[in-house]
């Protein structure tokens, strides 16, 4: 030894460093690969982009900044949403938060790293969806070159505000939501910031990008007061080769954002190590064992089916997601030209076609996935005198109960209220839906149970995927006969039809009951 | 109570367990032992019905467990080694499902929730739900649950892991009283001390069969006392058993011990 040296890198460095060689080592094949994904739609969203803002300033000049304003806002309210959900993982569920608290580092290193880690999960979205706006906004007004090189700066500044709030509101939820349950709490919001991007997708593509922005803009969203507009005004003026006026509004905006960071990092350490961040907990009474009933064991585990799925936020955050891509589908193809709700708008065979594909979408969450979902836990239903057919029962009356009438009643608003049927036809087709659903989610059980994966904490991943494929199958075969004989009842007469679609659901239950147990018998 | 017929278990080409043979009789406090990987859990999992034999028979309290598996389960409690329970219900709504599965009266299951959860210490804690429990809890919480319904057996894999010692020496002296109840405990455990201090008799398995069953004096018979002259413990007996004191010598066990 020839004496002592200093190390390389600060603690915090080091830690950052070595999370940095985790998520990249070994996976080179896989970083070039989303690399190139996440440049190819970053080209796609800088030629929407620059073709918007170039017929913007032939049409409408005087929105171009409230424009560029009001999608900057939507960009740094999407990526709060993300990094709250980030932030929930990151501080309350991170397996190596207690390894880094009981390392010599103070809680502000600490934390300074866990808030690195939420930035960084956001930079690809900044980068794909920010810059390349940013850029064509550039492009489409003539920007000079130096524009391009300040974006720099301007997306690591874009970072700080959304990530300081997140940092904020998550201790501030955290009161709300128990530490056990942050995981699932922070991956229900991703889930429906994903179905929030979707429907905005989706909105976009059926009224047309103009139109959307224009009305954007032109909404609180593109007013001059939010810190996004100062920013974008920062931007415009650089276009405009003013960059006294650009660093103006880049500061203004860093100067909020780099607020909202620093009191996230000065508050957030306090108020999570001193426990005023944690969720006060609740306890009820041992009185509650008077509450104790009886019910046959098909019945109590149908209810803790329900329980268990009614609990559980990613469950329902998977609901809605597919709720909302079934809805926007169909109501953009209304609003597009010549779609198939066009043609059959008032058809209640047509309604009764969307109902049913309604609770294929809900059961593709909650039934499919059911014996899945016992995970871990099924020692207990294995071990327990419980016979495999009332198992299998319980779990297709537990979700039965939750998703049958919920379809039942939107079906009936969409056909009543929503596509003009009238009122005795919508309530025959939400009657023809609730004896329809037990069917379905039946046949998703009985597909589920083939080959149930119980590994997964995601509840679309409770299945082997070629059972998901002939799940599609099925449902599309059943959702072809249920339709067709609901069809001929109606003509015969109108009654009949949910009776006869009765009677096909009762068909398809006793087939997939019968599956699902011989498949119990061959899970090992 | 138990009967274990020729019990087998093959997963493709490697055999987890060979024609066990095994008896547990009313009243015992059973030991079951073995290295890590000996198939032990494997062994339990057929005996509760978790797996299925590849060949021979599980009898608890003289039912069948592959030909009336409802009727020999409902005369089980069973504990297995990481009781995972159903996290987003409370203490309570399990007892009460563990209540309604195994159809035990409402009145009674009352009275027997309220009384286990008093015994375990978790009368304070029933109402939260299972998933801010701990893990010594949801241990207790499983315990509770497998008493709940009077089983004539109790079957625990690994009972006394992840808790203090508090709850530990809770456990052992509900499992001796059960057995003096007239029940009958078939435990996994690989603290040689537990085994030593609890049991009635014991089982040492390796590589999938049995190499030894007796009362702690019958197993010591088959160890030679240590250099220094003091008799053999239950750790020298094991280890001499399973192969993996350096000092031992090759020897097939005889006498005591089922034939391997």
């Amino acid at each position: 030894m020839t004496g002592t040296t200093a190390p390389r890198w600060s603690p915090v460095g080091a830690i950052l460093r070595s999370k940095w060689h985790m998520l990249f080592s070994g996976r080179t094949d896989q970083t070039v690969l989303l690399s190139l994904l996440g440049l190819g739609l970053a080209g796609v969203v800088f030629a929407l982009g620059r073709g918007f803002f170039r017929l913007l300033a032939e049409v409408r000049p005087d929105l171009l900044v409230p424009a560029l304003s009001s999608l900057l806002t939507l960009l740094a309210l999407f990526v709060t949403v993300l990094a709250l959900g980030t932030a929930f993982i990151r501080l309350y569920a991170s397996s190596d938060l207690p390894l880094l608290l009981s390392w010599p580092l103070s809680t502000r290193q600490v934390f300074t790293v866990k808030t690195v880690e939420v930035a960084a999960a956001e930079a690809p979205l900044i980068v794909i969806f920010g810059l390349s706006c940013m850029a064509a906004y550039g492009h489409a007004l003539g920007a000079p070159g130096w524009f391009y090189l300040a974006l720099a700066p301007v997306a690591a500044v874009f970072h700080l505000l959304p990530t300081g709030a997140a940092l904020l509101l998550n201790v501030a939820a955290m009161r709300l939501v128990p530490a056990h349950r942050a995981r699932e709490v922070g991956v229900a919001l991703g889930i429906l910031a994903g179905a929030l991007a979707y429907a905005a997708g989706h909105l976009v593509s059926a009224y047309g990008g103009t139109a959307v922005f224009t009305r954007l803009a032109e909404s609180w969203l593109g007013t001059g007061y939010l810190p996004t507009a100062w920013l974008a005004a920062g931007l415009h003026a650089a276009a405009a080769d003013s960059p006294g006026r650009f660093a103006l509004g880049l500061a203004a905006y860093g100067t909020v954002g780099v607020f909202a960071l620093a009191a996230g990092l000065a508050v957030v350490p306090r108020l999570f190590t001193t426990g005023w961040g944690g969720a006060p907990r609740r306890r009820r009474a041992v009185a509650q064992v008077r509450r104790f009933g009886s019910a046959s064991p098909a019945l109590a585990m149908a209810r803790k089916e329900a329980l268990v799925v009614l609990r559980d936020p990613t469950e329902w955050a998977q609901v809605a997601y597919g709720l909302v891509v079934i809805f926007v589908v169909f109501i953009s193809g209304r609003l597009g030209n010549g779609g198939p709700a066009d043609t059959f708008a008032v058809s209640p065979v047509f309604v009764f076609f969307i109902g049913l594909t309604l609770v294929v979408t809900m059961g593709l969450t909650l039934a499919l996935g059911a014996m899945g979902r016992e995970g871990a836990a099924r020692w207990f239903p294995l071990s327990a005198p419980l016979a495999a057919e009332d198992w299998v029962q319980a779990k297709i009356w537990g979700v039965t109960v939750m998703v049958a009438p919920v379809c039942s009643l939107l079906t009936g608003l969409l056909g009543g209220v929503g596509l003009g049927l009238p009122p005795g036809r919508a309530v025959l087709v939400g009657v023809a839906v609730l004896v329809a659903a037990p069917g379905s989610l039946a046949i998703s059980v009985a597909v589920g149970a083939g080959a149930p994966v119980f590994d997964s904490p995601d509840p679309r991943r409770r299945v082997a995927p070629s059972e998901t494929v002939a799940h599609f199958f099925l449902q599309a075969f059943y959702i072809g006969v249920a339709t067709a004989v609901f069809a001929l009842g109606l003509e015969a007469a109108p009654p009949a039809g949910p009776a006869l679609v009765a009677a096909a659901a009762y068909l398809a239950y006793r087939t997939s009951l019968r599956s699902a147990v011989s498949a119990r018998d061959r899970w090992e | 109570m138990i009967r274990l017929t020729g019990l087998t278990k093959r997963f493709g080409d490697l055999t987890a367990v060979e024609g066990l043979d095994l008896s547990v009789t009313r009243g015992e406090l059973f030991g079951f032992l073995g290295p890590n990987g000996a198939g032990k859990t494997t062994t339990i999992r057929m005996m509760v019905g978790l797996l299925r034999p590849t060949a021979g028979q599980v009898h608890i309290a003289g039912r069948d467990m592959a030909a009336d598996p409802i009727a020999a389960k409902a005369r089980l409690g069973y504990v297995p080694d990481e009781p995972v329970l159903y996290d987003k219900l409370s203490g309570l709504e399990f007892l009460q499902l563990t209540a309604d599965v195994y159809r035990v009266p409402a009145e009674r299951a009352r009275a027997r929730a309220a009384e286990l959860l008093d015994i375990f210490g978790l009368s304070d804690r029933a109402g939260d739900p299972i998933g801010a429990y701990s893990r010594g809890m949801r241990r207790r919480l499983a315990l509770v649950a497998a008493l709940l319904h009077e089983p004539e057996v109790l079957v625990l894999d690994e009972p006394t892991s992840a808790l203090d010692p508090k709850a530990a020496r809770l456990i052992k002296d509900v499992l001796r009283d059960f057995c003096r109840r007239g029940g009958t405990v078939f435990m996994s455990t690989h603290i040689l001390e537990i085994a030593e201090a609890m049991c009635s008799r014991v089982g040492i398995i390796d590589r999938g069969r049995l190499i030894a069953v007796g009362t702690l004096d019958e197993l010591r018979a088959l160890a030679e006392p240590g250099g220094d002259g003091r008799a053999a413990s239950l750790e020298d007996v094991f280890l001499r058993l399973t192969g993996d004191e350096e000092a031992v010598e090759p020897e097939e066990p005889s006498g005591t011990g089922t034939p391997p």
